[in-house]
């Protein structure tokens, strides 16, 4: 290989430089110019709640019942209630619209995944406080209806529509 | 999976932070009734001295219990027996008033069905079954044994 002079080595790193210093600027002119937007994100008050099944069978037939005590029951724990809620300090009241039940109904969540059961229910057409505490969760209890018969009460049918509220507590 | 199916349907028009459910108590026509002696025995040991007679065995110790809902309800009592040698009587103690109206004293003298408590109706109730044995001179020695039934029935 023949010896290259120094004068063309200058000449070579000289060219080599302005060849990359070119390049650099070529690249920072692509980033020239820039743009933005905002994005609001907004997550609204939720306050959801259902149950398993729409309706609910529950009869007092006497079996079991003790002869001479004046008390007969029923109890069901079919189906479940089901919530999904995003604020704290909230609550689920109950209530039916029977006015004037010839039987007592009592109700009561059981073994709830988030929130505290209130004491078993006696429904009226009040909304009385079921499940305390249950802010910012989503969660399921099963519900235990429990029906109560008096001898002196006789025969009949009470038919409920009862509602679950989510409140705030 | 379900919070998320919850809060995908809270986005749902019209959904609500209520629910309802519909539920119907339906009670039927009961009747129930105990007794809470099985078995029990009448012994006749003792005679008077003046006529020499035996005297009449005693038994209060059983407790008959019962519920209804129903009304017009009565109770009977029947024994298995159609022909004792010896006499048994019956009447139900301490019925309450609320609970129905005893009839008075009934002889097991056969196998037929006897009102013991009457006018029974949406009500629970107890009382105490006072059975009476006795026996004549001539009625002898021996040992007989009724089954008792007591039946909570339509008027």
């Amino acid at each position: 290989m023949r010896p290259v002079s120094p004068t063309k080595r200058r000449i070579a790193l000289s060219s080599l430089v302005i060849l990359l210093f070119g390049f650099s600027a070529q690249m920072e002119a692509q980033v020239y110019g820039t743009s933005s937007h905002t994005v609001t994100v907004t997550v609204a008050t939720i306050n959801v709640v259902q149950v398993s099944s729409g309706s609910v069978s529950l009869s007092i037939i006497g079996a079991g019942v003790p002869a001479g005590q004046d008390q007969m029951t029923a109890v069901d724990q079919t189906t479940n209630l089901l919530w999904g809620v995003n604020s704290s300090t909230k609550k689920i009241t109950v209530s039916t619209n029977l006015a004037a039940p010839t039987f007592t109904l009592n109700v009561l969540a059981l073994n709830p995944t988030q929130g505290t059961a209130a004491p078993e229910v006696t429904l009226s057409t009040v909304a009385t406080d079921f499940l305390l505490n249950i802010g910012r969760s989503s969660g399921t209890c099963t519900l235990r209806y429990t029906g109560i018969a008096l001898a002196s009460q006789g025969m009949g049918t009470d038919t409920h529509t009862i509602t679950f509220t989510v409140a705030t507590q | 999976m379900m919070l998320l199916s919850l809060l995908v349907s809270a986005q749902l028009p019209g959904q609500e932070s209520s629910t309802e459910q519909t539920l119907t108590l339906q009670v039927l026509e009961i009747n129930k009734i105990g007794i809470n002696k099985n078995a029990m025995t009448l012994v006749i040991d003792q005679a008077s001295l003046e006529t020499g007679a035996p005297l009449p065995a005693v038994n209060e110790e059983s407790m008959l219990v019962w519920i209804t809902n129903g009304e017009n309800k009565k109770i009977t009592v029947a024994s298995n027996n159609p022909t004792p040698r010896f006499l048994v009587e019956m009447v139900a103690l301490e019925v309450p008033s609320s609970a129905g109206t005893p009839t008075p004293e009934i002889v097991l003298s056969d196998n037929t069905t006897k009102d013991l408590v009457v006018g029974i109706s949406k009500a629970s109730g107890k009382c105490r079954i006072k059975l009476t044995a006795s026996a004549k001179i001539s009625d002898g020695v021996g040992t007989e044994t009724h089954i008792i039934t007591y039946t909570i029935t339509g008027s």
